[in-house]
């Protein structure tokens, strides 16, 4: 189940914004919630922060877009 | 953006299964841009492609400019990187455009974000060209845009420029045939 408790908190960085923002100030009580081995956890404490912020920002706007278009689009092409 | 690890793959092959069941027939796969570099990786991408449609035993809709981001993003040669995809299950191709934006907190680095508002850049022409060279099958190619669009007499020359260069592939690998118009008869197709 370890491999579904790393995609569920990647899934909730990508699109929640609340838990991302809370990610970037103290990361452990967010990965708490998890049941994730010591190797899921170093490699969430590694995430490539830049990257991700880029990636929440860009994520929200194709979301926004969809509403915006009443549309879903499913993943960018 | 899921991590690139076996057990995802394991994931894709079932959900590939269950989409055969029902729909009949199997989709084919994209490879999507990030500008994240995925963490928890136990393969590079291409390697994670190969091995995901492997195991679905799918074909990949190969989105030229996904790749080029990604492998520009990672200060990777775009070339080298097409040619280290599964290019014999390459069955569409998508291309479009982006733009580079800035990394946040002032580290005065850039970032390639496929957006589908802007021309196909000329590198993705090189690619396409290199792609036709390694696969002889033929190619249905699709130029995505979603908003901003220019002139119907630019979207048509970039019709034209990858017409020109799935037929430059085609001759280079020995199968096309030329026309008057420098234009492959065994290129593929081309579609806005």
């Amino acid at each position: 189940m370890s491999a579904q408790a790393f995609e569920c908190v990647l899934a909730r960085l990508y699109s929640d914004g609340a838990a991302w923002r809370l990610f970037c100030v103290a990361p452990e009580p967010l990965l708490e919630e998890h049941d994730l081995t010591a190797q899921e956890r170093e490699a969430l404490l590694a995430i490539d922060r830049i990257g991700l912020e880029m990636a929440v920002r860009s994520y929200a706007l194709k979301r926004e877009k969809c509403c915006r278009r009443g549309v879903h689009r499913g993943a960018p092409g | 953006m899921p991590p690139r690890t076996r057990a995802t793959i394991e994931g894709l092959a079932k959900n590939m299964q269950i989409a055969r069941a029902r729909v009949g027939s199997a989709p084919l796969l994209e490879n999507i841009a990030t500008l994240i570099a995925p963490p928890g990786a136990e393969l590079p991408e291409p390697e994670w492609v190969s091995a995901a449609l492997e195991a679905c035993e799918g074909e990949l809709l190969l989105d030229l400019h996904n790749l080029y981001a990604n492998a520009l993003n990672q200060g990777e040669d775009p070339l080298s990187y097409l040619r280290r995809f599964p290019l014999e299950r390459v069955r569409a191709v998508h291309l479009s455009g982006g733009k580079w934006i800035p990394e946040p907190r002032g580290t005065g680095r850039l970032r390639l974000l496929d957006d589908h508002v802007h021309d196909v850049p000329p590198d993705l022409y090189q690619l396409l060209e290199e792609l036709a060279v390694r696969v002889s099958r033929s190619l249905r190619v699709t130029i995505e845009r979603d908003g901003e669009y220019p002139d119907f007499s630019v979207l048509l020359e970039q019709v034209t420029l990858a017409r020109r260069a799935l037929a430059r592939g085609r001759m280079r690998s020995g199968v096309g045939v030329p026309r008057s118009d420098g234009i492959s008869t065994l290129g593929g197709e081309i579609h806005l």
